[in-house]
C-alpha cells in the first residue's frame, strides 16, 4: 500500500490527473450513447495513447473502461436502453423506477453502487496481482503453455455459441498473429512481399476492424429508428431505509462481480444478470422486482463495475488478458515498451504503481462526473444513430490512419470489418480470435521453450505435474460445459 | 442439419487446406529455428482450424433443429447494409486519401447520415463541422500527425 501512495505522486501531475478524467468523461459519453460500446471506444482510444506517456496511457484507457461501465446505467434508467450490454439488467428496474417518477434515485443508488464496486474490485486488484505474480514468476514454460491453453479453451467455451466455434475463432487468431518477421530467425511469415507487414498485423487496426467498424456496419441495420425520448431526473430524494435495503445489496455484488472479473471470458453481462438474479432470488419481496426496486438496480451496476478492475488481476498477475478490454490495454502496454505479466512488478513496479493510483482517482473522478452531470448526459442519450455511427465510422479510418501513419492500415481495417461482420453473422466469437492474436507472441515463444525443455518428448510431460494438472483442468473444464450444452440444448430441441 | 456451420465449415476447411499446402510453403521457412522452425506455428494453427471445422461440418450435420435455415445467417436486408456500409467506409477512405482529410471526411459523415434516413439538414451540417473540425485540430495540433 505504502508504494501505492508513492504512485499518488506520479499520477497526480497535471496531466495525468487531466487524461485520467478525459478518460472517464469519454467512457462516460461511450457509455450513455446507445451504439456505440466500450471495446469500439478502446480500439479507437488506444492509438492515441501512443503520443502520451505510459501512466497517462494506460490510465486513459482504464478511465474510458470504467466510465462506460458507469454512464452505461444513464441510458437505461432513461430511455430502457443500456448504453452497454452489461447495463441490460439495470434496465429491468431502472426504467420502471423512472417512469414512477423516480429516475433521480434510481440514477443516484446506480451512481453510489458502481462506485463502490469499482473501488472494491480495484482494492482487491492491488492486493492480489502481486502475490499471484511471485507464483507466476515460480512457474516454468511447459506451465505457462498449459495457462495459455487452458485461457484460450476456457474464454472460447464461455464467450460464444459454441466451443468448437470459439476455439476454430482463437486458432484463426493465432494464425493471424504469426505474420511478420519470426521472432526468432528474422525470416518473414505470411508478409506477402508488403513490408508493412514486417512487424506483423497491427492489434490496434484489428481490433478497429472487427470490434469498431464491424459494429457499426451492424448498428446501420437499425437505420430509421429513432431514440427513446429520456425521462426526467428531478424532484425524488432517496429514504434511509432504501439506503439501508442497497448497502448490503451492493456489498455482494461487488464481490461477485470481482470473482467472477478474474474468470476469463464470463465478462461483465454475465455478472450484472447474476447479481441481479441473486439479489432477487434471495430478496423476501422478490415480486418488486421488474417492478422498480432500487436493489435491482445496486445489485445489477456494483457487479458490472467490479468486473472493470477484476478483469486486470490475471492481466497483471499472469499476461493473460480475461477479455477484450484486457485484450486491448496489452495494445497500449506494449506501445509503451511493457509487457504485462509477472515481470511487470520488477521492471515497471513503479509505473504500475502510479496506474493503481489513476484507476483509484478514476473511481473519485467517476463520481462527480455522475453526480454533476446526469443532466447533460441524459441529454446526450437522445443523440440519433445516425450520427454516432457516422461518426464512429469517420473516427474508425482516422484511428488506423494515426496509427501507422499510412493509408495502408486504413485499407486493412476495411478488410478486418468485413471479416468481422462474418464473425458475428456466422456467430464465431470476436473475442476469442482477438484474444488467440493478441497471445500469439507468448505463445509461440513458450512452446518454443518448452519443445527445447522437453526434447519433444511428451513424456517429459510428466515431470511437470502443474501443467498436467492444469490440461486436466482444462479437459475436465471443456467435458463439463459441452456436456451442460448439449443438455441445454436437447432441452430446447424438445 | 445446420447449414450455416456447414457452410462455415466447408469454407474453412478449403481455405485452410488451401493456407496448408499453397499459401504455408511459399510465404514461409520450413527449416531454422530452435525448438519451432518460422512455419511451426502457423502449421500448426492451420491444421487445427481444419481440424475443428471437419468436427463442425459433422456436427452441423448430425444436429436436429427445428424450423428452416439457411446457408447464409444473415437476412438479405443485413447483407445489403453489409455491403452499402462497406462501399460507402472504402468510398470515404478514397476520398480521404485523395480529396483530403476534411472534404473525405465530411463526404464520409454525410453520405453515412443519408443512408441511415437522417433528414435533418441542421444535425446533416453540424456533425460533420464539429467532428471532423475537431478531430483535425486534436491531430493536427496536439498530436502533431500529418494528415492527407
Amino acid at each position: 500500500m505504502e508504494a501505492v501512495i508513492a504512485g499518488f505522486g506520479a499520477a497526480l501531475t497535471p496531466s495525468n490527473v487531466a487524461f485520467v478524467g478525459l478518460g472517464v468523461l469519454l467512457g462516460y459519453v461511450v457509455g450513455v450513447l446507445p451504439g456505440f460500446n466500450r471495446p469500439t471506444a478502446l480500439a479507437l482510444a488506444v492509438p492515441l495513447t501512443f503520443y502520451m506517456g505510459p501512466i497517462s496511457g494506460i490510465a486513459f484507457l482504464i478511465g474510458i473502461s470504467k466510465g462506460s461501465a458507469t454512464g452505461g446505467a444513464v441510458s437505461a434508467i432513461l430511455i430502457n436502453t443500456p448504453g452497454e450490454a452489461s447495463s441490460a439488467a439495470t434496465c429491468l428496474d431502472g426504467y420502471p423506477l423512472a417512469r414512477k417518477g423516480r429516475a433521480r434515485s434510481a440514477l443516484l443508488i446506480a451512481l453510489v453502487a458502481s462506485v463502490w464496486g469499482d473501488i472494491f474490485a480495484t482494492l482487491v486488484l492491488i492486493a492480489l496481482a502481486q502475490p499471484l505474480s511471485r507464483v507466476a514468476l515460480l512457474i516454468g514454460p511447459v506451465e505457462i503453455c498449459a495457462v495459455l491453453f487452458f485461457a484460450l479453451t476456457f474464454i472460447a467455451s464461455l464467450s460464444g455459441a459454441s466451443l468448437l466455434k470459439g476455439l476454430i475463432s482463437a486458432f484463426l487468431g493465432i494464425l493471424l498473429g504469426t505474420v511478420g518477421l519470426d521472432a526468432e530467425t528474422g525470416t518473414p511469415r505470411l508478409t506477402f512481399g508488403q513490408a508493412e507487414l514486417f512487424d506483423g498485423l497491427p492489434l490496434m487496426v484489428i481490433a478497429i476492424g472487427v470490434l469498431a467498424l464491424s459494429e457499426m456496419i451492424v448498428q446501420m441495420e437499425e437505420r430509421g429508428q429513432q431514440q427513446g425520448t429520456p425521462l426526467a431526473t428531478g424532484g425524488d430524494r432517496l429514504r434511509a431505509h432504501e439506503i439501508r435495503a442497497c448497502v448490503p445489496v451492493i456489498l455482494r455484488s461487488s464481490l461477485l462481480g470481482t470473482v467472477l472479473g478474474v474468470i476469463p471470458g464470463l465478462g461483465a453481462s454475465v455478472a450484472s444478470f447474476l447479481a441481479y438474479s441473486w439479489v432477487r432470488s434471495t430478496s423476501s419481496t422478490p415480486e418488486r422486482f421488474g417492478q422498480g426496486a432500487l436493489e435491482g438496480v445496486a445489485a445489477a451496476e456494483a457487479a458490472d463495475n467490479a468486473v472493470v478492475p477484476a478483469g486486470l488481476i490475471p492481466l497483471f498477475a499472469l499476461g493473460i488478458p480475461g477479455g477484450i478490454a484486457a485484450a486491448l490495454i496489452i495494445g497500449a502496454f506494449m506501445i509503451h515498451g511493457i509487457t504485462p505479466g509477472p515481470l511487470m512488478f520488477l521492471n515497471h513496479a513503479h509505473v504500475l504503481n502510479a496506474i493503481y493510483a489513476s484507476m483509484l482517482l478514476a473511481s473519485v473522478l467517476m463520481f462527480a462526473f455522475g453526480y454533476f452531470g446526469s443532466g447533460l448526459f441524459a441529454r446526450l442519450a437522445q443523440l440519433p444513430l445516425s450520427v454516432i455511427v457516422a461518426s464512429v465510422v469517420f473516427l474508425c479510418i482516422v484511428g488506423a490512419y494515426i496509427e501507422g501513419g499510412t493509408m495502408f492500415g486504413v485499407y486493412l481495417v476495411l478488410g478486418f470489418a468485413v471479416l468481422g461482420w462474418l464473425l458475428r453473422k456466422f456467430d464465431f466469437s470476436y473475442v476469442t480470435f482477438l484474444i488467440g492474436f493478441v497471445l500469439t507472441p507468448t505463445l509461440e515463444l513458450s512452446l518454443r521453450q518448452a519443445l527445447i525443455l522437453t526434447d519433444r518428448n511428451p513424456y517429459a510431460l510428466l515431470q511437470h505435474p502443474i501443467a498436467l494438472a492444469i490440461l486436466a483442468v482444462t479437459a475436465l473444464a471443456v467435458w463439463r460445459m459441452a456436456s451442460r450444452r448439449r443438455a441445454v440444448t436437447g432441452l430446447a430441441t424438445s | 442439419m445446420k447449414p450455416s456451420d456447414l457452410a462455415a465449415g466447408t469454407v474453412l476447411i478449403l481455405l485452410g487446406l488451401y493456407t496448408l499446402f499453397v499459401v504455408l510453403p511459399a510465404q514461409t521457412s520450413a527449416t531454422g529455428g530452435i525448438g519451432l522452425a518460422p512455419r511451426d506455428l502457423p502449421a500448426l494453427a492451420t491444421l487445427v482450424v481444419i481440424g475443428l471445422s471437419a468436427l463442425l461440418v459433422v456436427q452441423s450435420c448430425i444436429a436436429k433443429l427445428p424450423g428452416r435455415a439457411s446457408f447464409w445467417p444473415a437476412s438479405w436486408h443485413e447483407t445489403l447494409t453489409m455491403f452499402v456500409g462497406f462501399a460507402l467506409a472504402l468510398a470515404g477512405t478514397l476520398a480521404f486519401q485523395f480529396v483530403g482529410f476534411i472534404v473525405g471526411g465530411a463526404v464520409l459523415i454525410v453520405s453515412i447520415m443519408l443512408f441511415m434516413g437522417e433528414r435533418n439538414w441542421l444535425r446533416l451540417l453540424l456533425t460533420p463541422t464539429v467532428v471532423v473540425g475537431g478531430m483535425y485540430l486534436f491531430v493536427t495540433r496536439l498530436l502533431h500527425v500529418t494528415v492527407p
